[in-house]
């Protein structure tokens, strides 16, 4: 099997590509309330995309429906180009790894991982081979005669990713893939599913609540809120350029400024405001009107601290170290600005505690560059 | 708050004390009960008050005699009467635990997957019949089956029969009151077991291929095992010893071994052969309670690891 490695792996990127896995305005409704609205999205063959929201925003039942555990009520599922919108879950090529992994207590490792294979009716010999290679990918050759109570958390996972694996699916779905396992071991596991998923080449699809997981492990994310996907893209685009307030709250801190559009440009953006006590010089362009209420948001790491003023006028303001965070590697600094706002900065530790410059009380200035602060929509 | 002594007080708050308390109640009401039966069953019969004689006697010169008469147990073997009896009613429990395993199973899944709401009212339903005497309801069922009851009475004028079928005094009428009588002895074991099964692991199987018949039978039903076990038990256990649904839905020539057993008892008044015929039938029941309970282990060891 061709190993795909995720930097090679930009099929969105190329709009000659043929999605693998298309959602055409998929909804779902629970008695008049509606869970899914509306998404369309298109996921390409290898990726490993993450469904990543707060609990009860309807990404479970989004996978659900990706399972056939639930019907849309609305919209369309392809997978490879096939309409399986009213297939039955025994009848997709789909497989599914559960949160509580639902691994059959009455069952061996051996016979939790034959199951899928003996409902296809394939040679007992090719069935022993497929069970044999599968269990030596996820390391549990030695534990193939246990039964699942007899395994750890960690074990049982793999069993799990080894019995929806032997199929051979065209998609994995992944509920909640580590959040049965303890932290140490989920860092861990993280990377170990990333590395199985690019050694069998199988399209994932995960759903989580932890951003930080679906950071490391997903090659593109989607952010869900309410039944509606709020935005799609990579780790990287989605925490430098969050098109939201939600989606900018909801994965890392991030300092907002309320202010109003004074001068418009095709590559620039001047916003005046208040809160921030200066002029916000944004490089990139918006449709924001001049006159328009917007919010300009700036990432912690991208603020500057200094005990001098900075060259520049805008992007410069100053404030007072009213609290430092000191986390060990970095530090968080708040600090409050003239108009009250609080505004998070954190900086390296590049010095030890004692010695650093700036402490409590202490009047600081604020700044950062034009290119790190975006603008964002309500 | 009543004062009780200290010595008193540490028993009572003592683990020991809840493990104590199931054994002695077991030793008070069953052990020594089966004792003092199995003593009867090999002691002679005497005509007077107890009907039987002593096991163990002094006799003179400071002879201690134990006497065991067997012969009530060969007795039971050479008559065909009590053979037979033991047969019969060993076959009417099982078809009557199969058939209430048959209609019970269906229930006790259709309870298990109702709506948290649904399902009170459900299981009260299912209760519910244990509100009236047993002996009533028992009774009730001569009404319906009798030649000239309900049931004969409504086929006639549906026009689906001429002549009042025969249904009472019959095998077929005992089997319908045992399992009437049990049912819920079944239903609630088997709906305790199917409740407890996690619905992913039905998704799973699914989701891995297996049509909803298949997901049933792989991962349903061997790990309801242990309700259908013990909801078997509770029905064939009493079933087979039962003598009011056969004395008065099973007519004459209905032979089950309960009924044998109370004629020895209260018509022939020989208790001797009463007590060997009752501590036989325990003897037939022990075995599937052995089964069950090495069943059980396993079932156990699988959930609770």
């Amino acid at each position: 099997m061709q190993r795909l490695k995720r930097r090679d792996l930009q099929p969105w990127q190329d709009p000659k590509a043929k999605p693998y896995i298309h959602l055409e305005g998929v909804s779902k409704e629970f008695g008049g309330h509606v869970v899914v609205d509306d998404v369309t999205l298109s996921i390409y063959q290898g990726e490993f995309f993450a469904l990543l929201g707060p609990s009860g925003c309807g990404k479970t039942t989004l996978l659900r429906m990706l399972a056939g555990f639930e019907a849309p009520s609305q919209g369309k599922i392809y997978i490879d180009g096939v309409d399986v919108t009213r297939r039955p879950a025994y009848d997709r090529p789909v497989n599914m790894m559960f949160q509580s992994y639902a691994l059959f207590p009455h069952m061996t490792v051996e016979k939790n991982v034959a199951f899928g294979l003996k409902q296809e009716g394939i040679s007992a010999a090719e069935m022993k081979e497929r069970i044999r290679d599968v269990l030596h990918l996820v390391q549990m050759e030695k534990f193939r005669a246990r039964y699942p109570h007899q395994l750890s958390g960690g074990q049982r996972q793999r069993v799990a990713l080894a019995r929806s694996l032997v199929k051979r699916p065209k998609l994995l779905l992944l509920d909640e893939p580590l959040a049965a396992l303890d932290k140490r071991l989920r860092e861990q596991t993280q990377f170990e599913l990333v590395n199985i998923q690019e050694e069998v080449g199988v399209t994932f699809i995960m759903v989580t609540h932890d951003q930080e997981e679906a950071m490391t492990m997903a090659s593109r994310l989607g952010i869900m809120d309410h039944g509606r996907l709020s935005q799609i893209g990579t780790p990287n685009e989605i925490y430098e350029y969050p098109h939201s307030e939600y989606v900018a709250d909801f994965i890392g801190s991030i300092n907002k400024f309320e202010g109003r559009v004074i001068e418009e440009d095709s590559d620039h953006l001047l916003v005046e405001s208040e809160e921030a006590g200066c002029e916000l010089y944004v490089s990139h362009s918006t449709n924001a009107p001049i006159g328009a209420q917007v919010k300009v948001a700036i990432r912690p790491e991208k603020v500057m601290i200094a005990t001098s003023p900075p060259e520049h006028q805008r992007n410069a303001t100053k404030g007072i170290v009213k609290d430092i965070g000191y986390l060990g590697d970095v530090s968080i600094y708040h600090v409050e600005l003239s108009s009250g706002k609080i505004v998070l900065a954190t900086q390296p530790n590049l010095v030890r505690l004692a010695e650093r410059a700036v402490t409590w009380e202490d009047e600081v200035y604020l700044f950062w560059r034009a290119e790190n602060s975006i603008v964002l929509s309500s | 708050m009543i004062h009780l002594p200290s010595k008193l007080r540490r028993f009572l708050s003592t683990p020991l004390w809840a493990t104590v308390a199931p054994y002695g109640w077991g030793l008070l009401f069953c052990l020594i009960p089966f004792l003092i039966v199995l003593k009867i069953s090999l002691s002679e019969l005497k005509m007077g008050l107890p009907p039987y004689g002593p096991l163990v006697e002094w006799v003179e010169e400071g002879l201690l005699v134990i006497r065991l008469h067997l012969g009530n147990y060969t007795f039971i073997g050479t008559d065909s009467l009590y053979v037979l009896s033991y047969l019969e009613a060993l076959t009417i429990a099982l078809i009557s635990t199969v058939t209430c395993l048959l209609i019970g199973y269906p229930m006790a899944y259709g309870l298990a997957k109702a709506s948290p709401s649904v399902r009170a009212p459900l299981l009260m339903l299912v209760i519910l019949p244990f509100w009236t005497s047993f002996l009533l309801r028992a009774y009730a069922w001569i009404g319906i089956l009798s030649p000239h009851g309900l049931l004969n009475t409504a086929l006639i004028k549906v026009g689906l029969i001429h002549q009042p079928l025969v249904l009472l005094d019959t095998h077929f009428a005992t089997i319908l009151g045992i399992v009437y009588c049990y049912l819920p002895f079944m239903i609630l074991p088997l709906y305790a077991s199917l409740e407890k099964i996690d619905s992913s692991l039905l998704e799973a199987a699914y989701d891995l291929g297996a049509r909803p018949f298949q997901a049933f039978w792989q991962v349903v039903v061997p790990l309801s095992l242990s309700g259908v076990i013990s909801g078997s038990l509770l029905v064939f256990i009493p079933a087979a010893g039962e003598f009011v649904i056969p004395e008065l839905l099973g007519g004459s020539q209905t032979f089950m071994i309960g009924k044998v057993l109370w004629n020895e008892f209260f018509t022939n008044r020989d208790w001797p052969v009463a007590a060997a015929l009752a501590t036989v039938l325990l003897a037939f029941l022990l075995i599937p309670l052995a089964i069950f309970q090495r069943l059980q282990e396993r079932q156990v060891r699988l959930f609770n690891a």
